[in-house]
């Protein structure tokens, strides 16, 4: 057995690089990143003991009577911050939370995604997770004003956003994030940051650091970097299309070249999609949060609404993309009805668990959607029992407070928490009186 | 043991050349200079260690580096002297210093300017792994490029080590998660691929092509 030496490598290099100040970060229910600075002093105390906090007044975490928590650091996770000064620098930790008693803290996202890997484990599975992060640069944050008029893989000349983009880009190497690829999307003054799979947990972890590096190389330029989910009315949203596998230790679980079907999909395969495709409208409101996020799935702007795969079709909720001969490590599916703003933590459990879940019921998959559904009309699509996803987030909500699986999945604390918090956040939206409303009535009526 | 600041004084290349190779397993970041030069250099930030070529006659040299320890600067200082210059050999008392006569061994020169600036530190020489431009300090777990530090996360550091410390030698990835992740680890070769993707995108450049995927087998580091 290798020798584990991680905390030393951390003391050691928190020496040597004269780092000051560790952040340890964990992640609110909503999804928020959550920091606070430890001192070079404190660290190997941290790692023995954690640090304590007061966690009564983050979102999703405690009711008051039970607000002291205990955040323990993964030195797995250390990595020097390269936007911070070299002198005196600053690194940062995700932590796991845990009760004073020690027991794992039922409120912390990372602590519910661990249950559902650590689930997938025991049945020999590792899940391996890709996603698209797409985005939008505005100059400030208080207007939509748009830096560029590019569209889809546009390179233009003049535009600020590719040096911004280059940054970016350079900044989440060093940070160990390797991105796979980088363009201008359709929409103007829209771009995607593809980052290179990496296993559920860790992606999670460079989820939060990757929002945080967009935002943070746009402020140093003076600008504005938006995760919201459709910011202009009238053009494409942005996305977080999430790309999975599972792998056994022989291999990808996904791929099997005798596929009767002639898809190169496993049974295994077959199911995690039946199971995504079921569970889709009761996870909604976890990878689709916002009630902006459902101004987004609508049609005509490349989102999904129908519940239905595809391979070429990238309006299907799942995508399967074409296998290339010799590359059966890549063949996995996409789920494409996600968006940036959720907790990548809840999300990829929720799709995790949705997809075991299919796996465990060996549900069958349905046929592939051909182009012809969407151009149905509801009824057609009604009589063809192709189902639609929830159309706000009031409905995705109620759909969600229903749902067993969700509940087991993600634990009944965070699931209550957040069926009360989204459901708020349903009713505060539903008593506003908005323009369009006014445009539309005020005058005539 | 950290990277030290160094300081090389000397008027004949061989001399110097034969001094910056026996010093190169050291992790030491040396300039060098002529000794006229020499006052000069001295009023530099941060040098730990100044190595003079005293030849026949050190004292001069010696005398000019232990002004400028007696003047505050935290240095110190190695002397390599030709035979003929022990008779008379005279060491500064205000600094800590050392010498060595030539015509020894490079190992004993490397072991004393060790034990000079790195007291109770000195265990073993192979703590220092140079590629190019590349230093890993396997007592630190730094690396440097180019000088700069590169900040790998702990696995990646792990697995990087592992490799460099192994060269020329392709291990697969079952192997490789053994020896570095441990056998309580379930997570799959996979692993590997994405801590090896990372990696050379933290050192980029030529040095990542050193890191070679082996068809069908699994990684090698090109030593």
């Amino acid at each position: 057995m290798a020798p584990k030496f991680d905390k030393d490598f951390v003391l050691k290099t928190v020496q040597e690089r004269d780092v000051h100040f560790v952040r340890f970060w964990f992640t609110d229910v909503l999804g928020m990143l959550k920091s606070f600075a430890v001192t070079d002093t404190e660290l190997e105390g941290a790692f023995e003991e954690g640090m304590g906090f007061d966690g009564s007044s983050i979102d999703g975490f405690t009711r008051l009577e039970e607000s002291d928590m205990v955040a323990y650091p993964n030195p797995d996770t250390f990595q020097v911050l390269p936007w911070r000064p070299t002198e005196q620098g600053v690194g940062r930790m995700f932590c796991d939370i845990v009760k004073p008693d020690g027991s794992p803290f039922e409120g912390d996202p990372r602590y519910a995604l661990r249950r559902v890997t650590e689930k997938a484990a025991k049945l020999g599975f590792t899940m391996y997770v890709g996603p698209e992060l797409e985005y939008f640069y505005f100059s400030d944050d208080q207007d939509t004003e748009v830096l560029d008029n590019g569209g889809y893989f546009d390179l233009t000349p003049l535009d600020v956003a590719s040096d911004l983009r280059r940054d970016t880009v350079l900044t989440l190497e060093k940070m160990g994030i390797p991105v796979e690829y980088s363009h201008h999307e359709v929409a103007p003054s829209q771009h995607e940051i593809d980052l290179r799979y990496a296993d559920a947990l860790t992606m999670a972890d460079n989820v939060m650091t990757y929002r945080l590096i967009v935002k943070e190389i746009a402020l140093q330029n003076g600008v504005y970097a938006t995760f919201m989910p459709k910011p202009i009315f009238g053009q494409n949203g942005s996305g977080m299309h999430v790309h999975q596998s599972l792998f056994t230790k022989d291999g990808n679980a996904f791929f099997d070249a005798n596929d009767p079907e002639g898809f190169n999909l496993s049974q295994t395969a077959k199911h995690y999609i039946a199971g995504l495709l079921k569970y889709a409208p009761e996870f909604c409101a976890v990878t689709n949060p916002l009630v902006n996020s459902y101004k987004r799935l609508v049609p005509g702007f490349e989102a999904p609404v129908y519940i239905a795969w595809a391979r070429r079709n990238r309006s299907a909720l799942v995508r399967v993309p074409m296998y290339k001969p010799g590359k059966e490590n890549a063949t996995r599916l996409e789920l494409r009805s996600p968006d940036p703003s959720a907790n990548p933590y809840l999300a990829f459990a929720a799709m995790l668990g949705a997809g075991l879940k299919g796996i465990e019921e060996k549900l069958p998959l349905a046929p592939e959607a051909t182009n012809n559904i969407f151009k149905m009309s509801d009824e057609e699509l009604e009589a063809a029992g192709i189902n639609t996803l929830p159309g706000t987030l009031g409905e995705a909500i109620e759909t969600f407070a229903e749902s067993e699986l969700m509940k087991d999945v993600l634990g009944e604390h965070i699931h209550s928490f957040y069926v009360k918090n989204k459901r708020a956040e349903w009713d505060e939206y539903r008593l506003q009186v908005t323009e369009w409303e006014l445009d539309r009535y005020l005058s005539t009526i | 043991m950290h990277m030290r600041r160094a300081l090389l004084i000397s008027d004949d290349v061989h001399t110097s050349a034969w001094i910056r190779q026996a010093m190169s397993r050291l992790d030491l970041s040396m300039s060098e200079a002529h000794a006229r030069d020499l006052a000069a250099r001295l009023a530099e930030a941060e040098l730990e260690l100044v190595v003079v070529d005293g030849g026949r006659a050190p004292e001069p040299l010696a005398q000019a580096v232990e002004n400028a320890a007696a003047e505050g600067l935290d240095v110190r200082l190695m002397m390599v002297i030709e035979p003929e210059a022990l008779a008379g050999l005279r060491l500064p008392t205000r600094l800590k210093c050392d010498f060595f006569v030539r015509g020894g061994s490079s190992d004993e020169l490397v072991v004393r300017v060790r034990a000079l600036i790195w007291p109770g530190e000195e265990a073993s020489t192979q703590e220092l792994v140079r590629v190019g431009d590349l230093t890993v300090n396997l007592a630190t777990y730094q690396a440097y490029l180019h000088g700069a530090p590169v900040d790998f996360a702990y696995l990646e550091y792990a697995l990087f080590a592992f490799l460099v410390t192994h060269p020329d030698r392709a291990y697969s990835r079952e192997v490789l998660l053994r020896r570095v992740w441990g056998t309580d680890y379930y997570g799959g070769s996979r692993t590997v691929d994405v801590h090896v993707r990372r990696i050379r995108a933290k050192i980029g450049g030529e040095l990542s092509d050193r890191l070679e995927t082996v068809r069908n087998v699994g990684y090698l580091w090109r030593g």
